[in-house]
């Protein structure tokens, strides 16, 4: 495989994303040529430039920053745990944000529905790191588990809510928690985080890569662990809820993302977090893309694209990484 | 300090001066690691402080004690992606003031050490793609980056040829004695104790320890209390050795 420095590979991904990223404005169920775009945003009015400024700009923006955390809070979940199966939703996350803002919704309290969102994944954010951490240190292992259980607990009254809620509410309810842009709207805070989670990333990137060699092994070269593992897992949840109280649970990206640069060689966090980024928001971009342009005027869940992206590509990395191996 | 329940090392005062090489000798389960994550500040005594130059390790930010005090643990967990060179620069994480940057001072000790143990040629190679001796060199040479006043070393012959143990003893040896360093590792054989080390530590069984430059304690007596083994006493060349005896 050829091998590019992790620099130049970086700057070369976030230049791709980029363009995807402008392409992908003139798509969709009206294709705007590119010369179109650039002639409406240097005219600032008619009927492309309404499209743009009012539909395709904010959702592609509302996508890439979704695509961007997820990825960047997948990756930070995997050095935490020292866990490659870690995604951003493994804490219930996802499950306490979608049990908030269903209920809102049931509960005839729709407005509401961000904050209570942000109320149950806050919930839950607190709640797995009371029961996790009352051992000496955080043990991965301990960590997973109860995640797994809060979210299966939720899960379970999800589907209650599910259940009793009016017919008519179902299909948008589900279409929501498979991951929706429909009604997203792109938010300072979301733009914010991810920002500061490339910075975190770039700053704190090498004591990052200590921690893969285990908390003991990291404090004795002189990283404050606690402190570093209290950031990441705030920071990561953070990234998570930002994503799901807007979107819905876009899968398979945070799970997936780090994993492809990995294989492409790049493994420093001082590379992999900002690249992570580039490469999330980009895959989510695409997916959004076609999910509301192949079925166009109908639009599918961003998330059901997300998966069936990911899967082949992963899948083919896999198997390519392997022979180089061997 | 209690491990599953069991209270290990209890009473124990000890101190370490610079130029002095300590082995730690015991037997399974006796706490010869736990000593050595206490000293390093990883793990708190139950009772009493560890201090560096008079002060309590625990008043230390954890760079400024990594820069006088550090561990290479026996295990670590293998999740590093990273190429042969910047793992050993990892040892110098507690150096480097920039979060960024790495200083001249980081390139050359990380390139003395790679020479050191001869693994220079592989630095660009896949740290996971080394081999289990190779891996054990990479380790011992990240310690020597993080150049801390005293090293603590858990079992670092492991998975080392014998040329590789004699190179890596005597440097231990030249490092205490003419860079001024103080240097302790766990080690299970006895015999090159004489030749490399100054002092040693018994810990026994029955949590009690013994304490002292080599040639006193490195008796027959004491090392089959220490091992609950019987060791015959061969002289070669003028220096004792001891075999176990079956």
């Amino acid at each position: 495989m050829m091998r590019i420095g992790q620099s130049s590979a970086l700057f070369l991904v976030a230049c791709l994303s980029v363009f995807v990223a402008i392409a992908c404005i003139s798509f969709g169920s009206v294709s705007i040529p590119v010369a179109k775009i650039v002639e409406s945003i240097r005219s600032g009015e008619g009927v492309y430039w309404t499209v743009i400024s009012q539909l395709r700009f904010p959702r592609v923006l509302v996508a890439f920053v979704s695509g961007a955390l997820l990825a960047m809070s997948g990756c930070l979940l995997q050095t935490l745990l020292r866990n490659p199966l870690a995604d951003p939703y493994i804490f219930g996350i996802s499950s306490g944000a979608s049990l908030g803002v269903l209920g809102a919704l049931v509960f005839a309290v729709p407005t509401y529905s961000i904050p209570f969102g942000f109320l149950g994944a806050g919930l839950v954010i607190v709640l797995v790191a009371l029961i996790a951490r009352r051992g000496a240190d955080w043990n991965p292992y301990r960590l997973i588990l109860t995640g797994v259980m809060v979210s299966a607990g939720l899960n379970a009254l999800i589907s209650l809510i599910l259940v009793l809620s009016p017919p008519n509410m179902m299909k948008g309810m589900i279409f929501w928690m498979m991951g929706d842009l429909t009604y997203a709207q792109p938010r300072v805070w979301a733009g914010a985080l991810a920002i500061l989670i490339i910075v975190f990333g770039v700053f704190f990137g090498r004591a990052l890569d200590a921690m893969s060699l285990g908390p003991e092994r990291a404090l004795a070269i002189g990283v404050s662990v606690k402190r570093l593992e209290y950031v990441v897992y705030l920071l990561a949840s953070l990234a998570a809820v930002a994503v799901v109280v807007e979107g819905g649970a876009i899968g398979f990206v945070g799970l997936v993302v780090p994993h492809m640069i990995r294989m492409t060689g790049v493994w420093s966090h001082r590379y992999l977090i900002p690249m992570s980024a580039c490469v999330g928001g980009a895959m989510v971009v695409v997916a959004d893309t076609l999910a509301r342009s192949v079925w166009a005027p109908v639009q599918l869940p961003v998330g059901v694209m997300t998966a069936l992206i990911g899967v082949p590509i992963l899948i083919y990395l896999l198997n390519k990484r392997s022979d180089v191996r061997n | 300090m209690i491990i599953g329940g069991r209270v290990l090392l209890s009473g124990l005062s000890l101190v370490l001066g610079l130029g002095e090489n300590w082995a730690i000798l015991g037997a399974n389960g006796t706490g010869k690691s736990s000593l050595l994550r206490l000293l390093a500040g990883i793990e708190n005594p139950l009772k009493g402080q560890v201090l560096a130059d008079g002060i309590a390790t625990t008043a230390f930010s954890k760079k400024s004690l990594a820069r006088q005090i550090g561990l290479l643990p026996q295990f670590e967990e293998d999740h590093y992606w990273g190429c042969v060179e910047e793992y050993v620069g990892l040892g110098r994480f507690s150096h480097s003031a920039g979060l960024w940057a790495k200083s001249h001072d980081d390139q050359i000790m990380t390139q003395r050490a790679l020479e050191n143990f001869e693994i220079k040629d592989l630095s660009n190679r896949e740290y996971r793609s080394l081999s289990g001796g190779e891996r054990q060199r990479a380790r011992l040479a990240s310690l020597m980056a993080q150049d801390p006043k005293l090293f603590l070393w858990d079992e670092p012959l492991e998975n080392l040829d014998y040329s590789g143990q004699m190179k890596f003893l005597s440097w231990v040896c030249d490092l205490t004695r003419k860079n001024n360093r103080a240097s302790m590792m766990v080690i299970h054989d006895i015999n090159l104790l004489s030749r490399f080390f100054t002092h040693t530590l018994m810990i026994f069984a029955d949590g009690s320890h013994l304490a002292g430059a080599c040639s006193e304690t490195l008796t027959l007596s004491n090392l089959e209390i220490l091992y609950q083994t019987r060791f015959d006493q061969v002289m070669h060349d003028g220096a004792r050795l001891f075999v176990p005896s079956v």
